[in-house]
């Protein structure tokens, strides 16, 4: 789905941000990024929808080069991101607007435009803020509507960028979720985030450092080598399960299981 | 010493059809030398809260004093946005800080010297003062905002969701800080990351569709949430603690660490 080969990236006037990296995301694959404040985690997921484009190197979405200009439009049928800053997004002035706007852009016939609306509206339990200008909402709120925007246009690639880092664990829950879903419906995801406990789902997992990828592989092994290293955070259950020496549990239900097994195990 | 709010109400597009009611007849007192945390679903009014206790905006009903005065920011009160993107204006970082601090009537270097050990204290490079804020990376943003924010030295700081986008690295830092200063003033602290806040408050809210539905201590919060078998309000530490209160475990839902809780869980398993 997205090729990344031997990518250099800088910015005008500065330090290199990229150097030689080689990332894959393969069609229907859910890839978790991590890593420290400024690692280039932003950087590279403007890249992958053709935002900006590398300095050396190759990347390929779906196998058309971001470089070719003239199939940027493709490239974004096929791909659609939720931004770190949730201002940077917002097309439209209500949140309604907002959604229509892709879906008439995609040429489809008003009744469809307005089942997909409602369709994610409600999975994300915002049918409430349809009318709402989007410069009112909250911020959680301003996330939802993102999410919403870049859902309903059902890509076959969604890259998000810190999408949840303003919304409530209820909230959370309903979303990471739907993201779940629709990854095992085909759509391909690749998710930054600083926190662990939102890459429970992912397939594979890799971390950047101003040195490159420092980790990658399964949540469980990579968390596995973070908690050994003591460099970031892992999910609290996956932690206490290891400890404990348990079967590994990413989550709080799973850690629980389990512990109720070794409790009548015992 | 204190923040003093009684039947604060606040109600957007009063009278459209849009009308919300963002904060419902709010009663608090939030003392010096505190960490009062503030949480609370999406919408349900915390940034609202915020922006009036900081003096921005006129609340509808009720009223917000600071030490008996109304709040003015800058002077006695200072706020931290929920979006570090609304602080900045000017071309250079430098540029940003250094206006509010010059307004204040501070000479330039008294500036200087505030805006580099504050930018110390949080282990900022100094050399992004002459970067634009447009170009930082979010977590750095969101740092230099705070940076610009303590410059001003208020007795109350409000700081809406300051760690998102921050790595467990700054996170920590930025709780250091706060720590370290909060026994001369008094912060109130929004997040949805519930395991921060109930390591770094005293004193918690909870915000509910406008209203207050909880205020008291630390503990106090996590019996009410259990209570009403409310899970998405408990941090996961104690989500786990406490399902393993219902499946009969003895352990205790007020675990301060990992190791706190790992250490009960062991001990429970043994006994059993
Ligand atoms: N528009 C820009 N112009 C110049 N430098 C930039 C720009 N955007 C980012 N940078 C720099 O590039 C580096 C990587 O930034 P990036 O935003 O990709 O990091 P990040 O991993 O997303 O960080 P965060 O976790 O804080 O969001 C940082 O040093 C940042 O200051
Ligand atoms: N300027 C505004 N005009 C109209 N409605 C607003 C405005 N600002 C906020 N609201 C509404 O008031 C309610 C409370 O918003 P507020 O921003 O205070 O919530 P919050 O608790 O900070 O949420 P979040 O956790 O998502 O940041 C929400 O329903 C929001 O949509
Ligand atoms: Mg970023
Ligand atoms: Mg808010």
């Amino acid at each position: 789905m997205i090729e990344l080969e031997d990518i250099y990236f800088s910015y005008p006037a500065a330090d290199p941000v990229l150097e030689g990296i080689n990332v894959r995301v393969d069609k229907g694959e859910y890839l978790g990024i991590m890593g420290g404040n400024g690692s280039g985690k932003t950087t590279l997921a403007r890249l992958m929808t053709g935002l900006l484009l590398p300095g050396k190197g190759t990347l390929r979405v779906n196998g058309i080069s971001t470089s070719d200009r003239s199939r940027l439009l493709e490239i974004h049928k096929h791909t659609g991101m939720v931004f770190q800053n949730p201002d940077a997004q917002a097309i439209g002035e209500t949140v309604e607007e907002d959604l229509v706007f892709g879906l008439e852009n995609l040429g489809l016939p008003v009744p469809e435009i307005d089942a997909r609306i409602e369709k994610y509206l409600d999975l994300l339990g915002m049918r409430e803020l349809r009318h709402r200008n989007i410069r009112t909402l909250s911020g959680g709120q301003k996330q939802l509507v993102n999410l919403a925007a870049v859902m309903v246009m059902e890509p076959e690639c969604i890259i998000l960028d810190e999408p949840v880092s303003m919304v409530d664990a209820r909230c959370r829950k309903i979303i990471l979720q739907h993201i779940a879903r629709l990854n095992h419906e085909g759509t391909s995801i690749v998710h930054i985030t600083h926190d662990p406990e939102e890459l429970i789902w992912c397939h594979r997992l890799i971390v950047l450092s101003r040195c490159g990828i420092t980790n990658q592989g399964t949540p469980h092994e990579v968390f596995g080598q973070l908690l050994d290293e003591k460099k970031m955070d892992v999910p609290v259950p996956y932690a206490i399960s290891r400890k404990l020496g348990l079967p590994l549990a990413l989550t709080t239900e799973a850690l629980l299981e389990e512990l109720c097994r070794s409790r009548s195990g015992n | 010493m204190s923040i003093e709010i009684r039947q604060l109400t606040h109600i957007y597009d009063a009278g459209t059809s849009r009308e919300t009611i963002a904060l419902d007849r709010i009663d608090l007192t939030i003392s010096k030398g505190t960490v009062f945390g503030l949480v609370g679903g999406i919408g349900s009014g915390k940034s609202t809260l915020a922006s009036l206790m900081a003096g921005l905006g006129t609340p509808a009903q009720g009223s917000i004093t600071i030490d008996g005065e109304p709040p003015y920011p800058g002077r006695n009160v200072g706020i931290l946005f929920q979006q570090p993107e609304d602080f900045f204006f000017e071309k250079t970082l430098f540029e940003d800080m250094a206006s509010g601090l010059l307004h204040l009537g501070l000479t330039e270097e008294e500036v200087h010297k505030r805006i580099h050990s504050t930018l110390d204290l949080l282990g900022l490079d100094h050399q992004i003062l002459d970067r634009s804020p447009f170009h930082l990376n979010r977590g750095t943003l969101r740092l230099a905002a705070f940076a610009t924010v303590l410059t001003m030295r208020p007795g109350y700081l409000i700081l809406d969701e300051p760690t998102a986008s921050l790595d467990p690295k700054s996170r920590k830092r930025l709780v250091e800080v706060i720590k370290r200063i909060s026994g001369d003033i008094a912060i109130i602290y929004i997040s949805h990351r519930l395991q921060e806040v109930v390591a770094i408050s005293e004193y918690l809210a909870v915000l509910e569709q406008g209203k207050v539905a909880f205020t008291g201590t630390v503990p106090g919060y996590l019996d009410w949430a259990t209570g009403q078998d409310a899970w998405e309000y408990l941090p996961v530490l104690n989500q786990v603690m406490y399902g393993l209160q219902r499946m009969g475990f003895d352990v205790d839902l007020n675990v301060a660490c990992l190791e706190d809780a790992l250490e009960q869980i062991r001990l429970s398993l043994e006994r059993t």
